[in-house]
């Protein structure tokens, strides 16, 4: 479980999220937006490069829809993805750069989330996360 | 440019409104930058992407800059 604070004043959520390269040992840690309205963790092109990925070579793609229209992203399958002290590991992330404009790198969304119990309190500007409780 | 070991307060300090590639990095147990050097800073980010391609190991882009009071996104 882990928990990290925000700042409840900007209309953005950034947390860091910390990616495992192909072989194990590279590791690329950016600033992401929690994102709970992003179906999907997305990545750039060049931070899955680094990595040892090859979203160029990829068949297979993803339709999204964006707030600009549709299109499609390379699905790459990551060693480990780590946020918020918490790992997801052989999780798909989409291959698409966001504008610079936006203060971030990537987002954070629904498939990683949805593996844990997430509390976002704006009195505190906090974001705590664990793992969901199994039946 | 091998730069000394700082804290990620002490990077927004030296650095104010930059893209940072730090090496050398010291995550909290909540996945958040500590430390690290800063190897490479510029105003834009396409810039610390292409300088990625130098370095290996545990390497992260660090945005030292505040963010805007009016930014609105719609991702």
């Amino acid at each position: 479980m882990g928990c990290v604070p925000f700042d409840i004043a900007k209309n953005l959520i950034i947390v860091n999220m910390a990616i495992e390269g192909l072989d194990g040992e590279e590791l690329r840690i950016l600033p992401v937006a929690l994102d709970t309205g992003a179906s999907f963790t997305i990545i750039p092109w060049d931070i899955a490069i680094s990595l040892g990925y090859d979203p160029a070579r990829v068949t297979r793609r993803r339709r999204i829809i964006t707030g600009s229209g549709v299109e499609y992203a390379p699905v790459i399958t990551v060693r480990k993805l780590t946020a918020i002290g918490e790992s997801i590991a052989n999780i798909e992330v989409l291959c698409h750069d966001l504008p610079e404009d936006s203060k971030v790198d990537g987002l954070l969304g629904l498939n990683f989330l949805r593996h844990f119990d997430i509390d976002i309190s704006f009195s505190k500007g906090t974001v705590d996360i664990r793992p969901k409780k199994t039946e | 440019m091998d730069g000394e070991l700082l804290m990620t307060e002490e990077m927004k300090q030296k650095y104010p409104d930059e893209w940072l590639l730090v090496i050398d990095c010291e995550l909290s147990e909540n996945t958040e930058l500590k430390t690290g050097r800063v190897v490479e800073h510029s105003r834009c980010r396409d810039d610390i992407h292409k300088a990625l391609r130098n370095y290996t190991g545990k390497v992260a882009i660090y945005y030292a800059g505040e963010i805007p009071d009016d930014l609105a996104v719609m991702f």
